[in-house]
Order: structure tokens, then sequence, then C-alpha cells
């Protein structure tokens, strides 16, 4: 995984970890790296796995059991749509508006666009499947 | 002082094992270069290789290889990595030196006395078979032995602590301040004895005097004279200070009940010596 | 866990290498120990190992003086220097005689970190080239399973796959009760090991923080035009565009970047100090 250079690493790998939930890659109640294991294959130091994983605990996409590791909370992918939309309508919707506006882009066009995505990326969904 | 036998057991093992390879070398290269030298005595020495030859090789060889291997065991205190390694080596100072002097001092001189006899044996062979001197083989002579351990050890040790102690060179300023040593001390030694006893030695008897008669030596003016050396049993020589004199010598020794006097010296220098490069050791830095 | 008080040292008189140094480290950090060459980053850390006596000041390690070399002293702190002594033995025979020394030595794992770092354990390591030695030793290190482990630029000498295998090692090798000082002036090899810098500049330390306390007080930006940034404290790069460095007046979030930190420290110390240093703002969030 390479980092990205804006945003602080323990985001970028709670980021990570929610990608594999979103991704179906680990399921409700499936048990996650440890905090060592996620260390070593990001080449972090630990501690800064350890602030990930307490930060999604805090927002209740991981739980722990007490020595035996960190889970998949239950409904972690709906709760992750719900954070992820959240920071979506808050943080990057903002700007595509605000470069709508700035650019007189027609509803319409963007309603056309969205519509013709939607087709591809469900025959996406469907040959991965 | 933190000291435990598992651990001297550990360092040695340690100092023998990263060393293999040179020891190996060692017990091939000292008889050999030995055996060259005692050869090459046989051949141009008058008489080859004779019983009052064999000894001082015998035993300049075992000095001189002692004191190289001496320089090289502590010289790792000189080179920085080694250095670094030696002092981080979770084992306490006195355990370290405890280790180095047993190599230096017994294991080395053991193992060169081990391996050079034979050799010394096999050219006594080749000396009175081969080569045709009639010569044979030294006897090995208890106080000899002692005498030369006595002067062997202290030596190493200073030399160790010489090693230790200065940065450049340290194996040529060793021999520089040993041989100042030596000299200086038998000087001293010499003057010392001289002041004391000199005037006390008899001049010529009226006997001695009717034999320079005899032989027309009138004009020779004898003068009792002393000659001594730290190495002399701590004794000294009385005698006629003028080349060719055969006449009456004396010597004094040291009463016979003081004799434990220079025993208790001797490790009382010894074990001066052990604390030096003991310290040593705990204050080297890198 | 280590503690150094107003300790000097200089190697020759009127030339001080270290002067009036406080240090407080704490276990369970990786410490990433930066400074140009010549900083005095080996002297430190050889005061922190023994290896060198303080001229003035005192120093702690585990509640020890280093100076006295006690063997729990010694048991307990492992100094890894830049060029390690020459040895004819192969890593395994190396890690037989010598970790004999550390009770808790660890030769499976050992065995292990070898084969991570692709190191044949039964070659001579003097018969092996400089990066493939300084693996064998740097495994050596991690399996003492010492409380205290110094690496003087290890990165130094190891190609690139073999600096990614070393960030991997040491980000599985780090215990809770353990503590690493790795020293470099490579910055990147260790971007996102460490959790606290220490730089070292003119013979003290100067900084002693965590990437988190840092990333509170300053942010990190990519930028066209620096100059429209507001709070800026330091600027470089060229026509690919500027890394900044910002006042973090809003308690934004952003990655520590190592190399362009270190760089605005020397040439802009005293006003991003004075940054890190001021008491925390409604903002800050503290480290």
């Amino acid at each position: 995984m390479d980092f990205k250079d804006q945003q602080a690493i323990y985001l970028q790998i709670a980021e990570h970890v929610g990608e594999q939930i979103l991704l179906g890659r680990w399921r409700d109640n499936d048990k996650i790296p440890s905090v060592r294991e996620l260390a070593v294959a990001l080449e972090v130091n630990p501690n800064t796995v350890m602030r990930a994983y307490e930060h999604l605990q805090q927002v209740h996409i991981i739980f722990t059991k007490r020595g035996m590791g960190y889970f998949v909370a239950d409904n972690a992918m709906q709760q992750l749509r719900k954070i992820r939309k959240e920071q979506f309508m808050t943080d990057e919707l903002p700007l595509l508006l605000r470069k709508i506006a700035l650019m007189n882009i027609d509803f319409n066009d963007i309603e056309q666009a969205w519509k013709s995505y939607q087709e591809t990326f469900q025959k996406e969904q469907n040959e991965k499947k | 002082m933190e000291f435990s036998l598992k651990r001297i057991g550990l360092l040695i093992r340690l100092q023998w094992i990263e060393n293999q390879k040179f020891y190996a070398w060692a017990m091939l290269g000292i008889p050999v270069l030995m055996g060259a030298i005692l050869i090459i005595s046989s051949l141009i020495m008058p008489g080859g290789l004779t019983d009052e030859n064999q000894g001082p090789i015998f035993i300049a060889g075992l000095f001189f290889s002692s004191w190289i291997f001496n320089s090289l065991v502590f010289g790792k205190y000189k080179s920085r990595p080694d250095n670094l390694k030696s002092l981080s080596l979770p084992a306490s100072a006195a355990e370290k030196t405890a280790c180095s002097l047993l190599f230096t001092l017994v294991l080395f001189p053991v193992f060169f006395c081990l391996v050079t006899y034979p050799m010394l044996l096999l050219i006594v062979y080749i000396d009175t078979e081969l080569i045709g001197n009639i010569n044979s083989l030294v006897e090995i002579r208890r106080d000899y032995v002692l005498i030369s351990i006595a002067i062997l050890i202290p030596l190493l040790l200073l030399n160790s602590v010489i090693t230790l102690s200065v940065r450049k060179y340290a194996f040529f300023k060793a021999l520089a301040i040993l041989i100042a040593a030596f000299v200086t001390l038998n000087f001293l030694n010499g003057l010392i004895i001289n002041t004391y006893l000199g005037n006390q030695v008899p001049g010529p008897s009226a006997s001695s005097r009717a034999a320079f008669k005899d032989l027309e030596l009138n004009n020779v003016q004898i003068q009792p004279g002393v000659s001594s050396s730290l190495f002399s049993q701590w004794s000294l020589e009385l005698r006629a200070n003028y080349p060719g004199y055969t006449g009456p010598s004396a010597w004094v020794k040291m009463p016979e009940y003081n004799e434990w006097l220079p025993v208790v010296l001797y490790y009382v220098l010894g074990l001066l010596l052990f604390r030096c490069v003991y310290l040593k050791i705990r204050e080297t830095t890198i | 866990m280590i503690q150094l008080s107003n300790i000097s040292f200089a190697y020759s008189k009127g030339r001080p290498v270290l002067e009036n140094l406080d240090l407080v480290l704490q276990a369970g950090h990786i410490y990433g120990l930066l400074g140009l060459n010549g900083a005095g980053k080996s002297s430190l850390l050889y005061q922190i190992a023994g290896l060198l006596f303080p001229d003035h000041g005192t120093a702690r390690v585990l509640g020890m003086e280093p100076a006295q070399r006690s063997i729990e002293f010694l048991q307990s702190v492992y100094l890894l220097p830049e060029q390690s002594a020459a040895s004819s033995l192969s890593a395994i025979s190396y890690a037989a005689v010598h970790g004999a020394f550390y009770p808790a030595f660890d030769q499976e794992h050992f065995s292990l970190l070898l084969k991570q770092f692709d190191v044949d354990p039964r070659r001579p390591l003097d018969a092996m080239s400089y990066g493939q030695a300084k693996k064998a030793m740097i495994a050596f290190a991690i399996a003492t399973r010492v409380r205290i482990i110094l690496m003087d630029e290890p990165t130094n000498g190891l190609d690139i796959p073999s600096k990614r295998q070393f960030r991997k090692v040491i980000a599985g090798a780090l215990q809770e009760d353990q503590l690493m000082v790795i020293s470099t002036h490579q910055v990147r090899d260790l971007d996102n090991l460490i959790d606290y810098l220490l730089v070292l500049k003119d013979r003290n330390v100067i900084l002693n923080a965590s990437a988190d306390h840092i990333t509170s007080r300053i942010l990190f930006r990519n930028t066209m035009d620096p100059q429209q940034e507001a709070g800026l404290l330091y600027a470089e790069g060229g026509l690919k565009g500027y890394a900044v460095l910002l006042k973090n007046t809003h308690g934004h979030d952003s990655k520590l970047d190592t190399e362009t930190f270190f760089n605005a420290l020397l040439t802009e110390k005293e006003a991003v100090l004075a940054v890190l240093n001021q008491n925390p703002t409604n903002h800050g969030i503290l480290a």
C-alpha cells in the first residue's frame, strides 16, 4: 500500500481497513490482522496502527475481544457506508457542487452521465460475480 | 565485582571459536618457524645445536611469541569495531580480564611448549644423526622452568597494561618501555647494591697477592667490583672487575629465612598488574 | 527508560560534541535520531550504551548508570554500530556463540529473520557483502530481545528491497516494554516507522516530539503557490510544486513529511520550534 502525501497515516490505515470491509474481504465478526501483522504488512510503526484501530473502534467498525484480537463489528459495512456518505456530503459534494455552479453545467447532463455510469457500474459488478 | 564461572566459560568458548582459524595457523606456523630457527642454529653455530643453545632458543621463542599473542589479544581494544564489540559483550570487566589473561598467560605458553617441544626433539635428532654433531637433548631443570615462568608472567601483564594504555603503535611502545624498564631497573639495582655492599667487598687476600706476584701481574690494580642483575635470584656476585680474572669471587645471597620475601613481592606485583589490566578494561571507552 | 541530564562530552578539549544535553526516552516507541553527518548521533548512542563516559552530567538507563557497564545493563542494551567487527563465523555460529550472553536470545526468531532478510545462515560473515552482513547483524540485534536497541545508521548500505524488509522487521519486532533508537541521515528510509523524532543539532537535542504532536501543530501540504498559504513556516520545492509547512491552527490532519520537516528545522529552527513548543491552543491535540 502506498501512502498518500496529504492525509494522516493512521487515517489512511483506517481507510485501508474500511476498504477491505467494503470490498467484502473481511465480513462481520471476522478476525482482522493484529496490530503487529498490519504494521509489518504496511511497514509502519505499530503505535500508528494501534491508533487507527482505536479510531475504528470509536466509530464502531471493529471491536476487540480481550486477548483475542480485533474483529469486524456487526453491520460494519452499513456503518462504513454511513460514515463515508456523511463525509462525502460534508467534504466532497460541496466542492463538486461548487464546480458545477462555477461551470454552469446543466443538471440534465449530470443526470445523463450518472445513468450511463450506473449501467457500466452494474456490468462491472456482474462480471466480478 | 561480578564474577561467574559460567560466563567465563562462555567467554573462553567465544575466544576459542572466533579465533579458530588463527589458532590453526599458529599450530602450523610456530613449530615450522621454530624448526627453521633450530635447524639454522644447528648449521651455523659452532658445535651445532648444543644443549646450551637449545634452552635459550626455546625460551626466546616462547617469550617472543607469547608477547605477540598478548599484544594481539589486548590489541582488540584498539580497533573501534572490535573494541565496541568487546566492551558491549554482557560480561564484567573482571571476567573479560580473567579470560584474556587465561589465554595469554596460561593457554598460549602451554600450547607453545606442546607444539614446539616435539619439533625440538626432531631437530636434535637431525642435528646428531644427519648433520653429525655430537649433542644431547637439553635437560629440563625445575629452577629454569620456574624462573622462566616468573619472568614471563609479569612481562606479559605489563605488556597488557601498556597495550591497553597507549593509543597508537602499542606494540613498539610496549617494546621500548619494557627495554627501558629492564635497563633502568638493572642499573638501579646494581647501583643500590654497589652503594651498600661495594665497599664491603674484601680486597685481595695475601695468598692471591702472592699468586698475582707469581704471575708477574704486580702492576695490575685489583679492584673489587659488583655485578648484579634483577634476574639473578636476588643475589649478587662479587668479583674483581678485570678481564681474564679467574681468582676468588663471592656470591651474596638473601638469607635463607628471608626467601619468602621475593615470593611475596612477586605475587603482589602480579596482583597489582592484574588489577591494572582490569581497571584499564573497565575505563576503556571507544 | 533512558534519562540523560545535562550531559556534556568532548573527544578532545575545547571541541565539545554534546553540550548540556537533556533527554528522556520512553518505552514502547521507535525513536528516529536525525542529524547531519558529524552532528554527534553516534556519540549520543555511545553515551547511552556506556561506551563513552560523559564529562559532565548524569545518565540513567533502566535505573542504571551506563558507565558502570554492569552485566544487567549490558544484557539489557544492544548497540548495533554502523560498522560491525569482522567475523569469520557464519551467522548461525555467530548467534550461537554471542547469543548465549543474552538471557532472552531467541535462536528460532534469529533464523526466521535471516530467512526474511534473505541471508545465507551458513556463509561466513566476512565473506558476505556489506549489506548482507549488516542484515545478519540487524537480525542478531532484534533476536537478543533486549529492552533497548540502539541502531546506528542501520539502513546504510542496504539496497531498496532490504530497506523495505528492514522496515517490516522493525515494525514487527517492537514490544511494549521495548525501546528502539534508530539514527539516520537518510530520513526517508524510516519515514512511517518512527513515532518519535529526535533531532540533534548544535551539540544538543533540539527536538524530541511524537509525530502526532508535530502534525497537531504543523500542517504539511503540497501546493503550487506557497505565498498564498496562511501561516507559512517553510517551503521547499520547484516547478512541480512546493512542500510547505504551515501553522496548524484549525486542527487539520496531515501526514508528517519527515524529510521536509528535518530540512525546515535546519533552516528555520527558531520559527519551527516556537510553533511546536507554544502552549496548546484550543485546536491543538496534545500528543
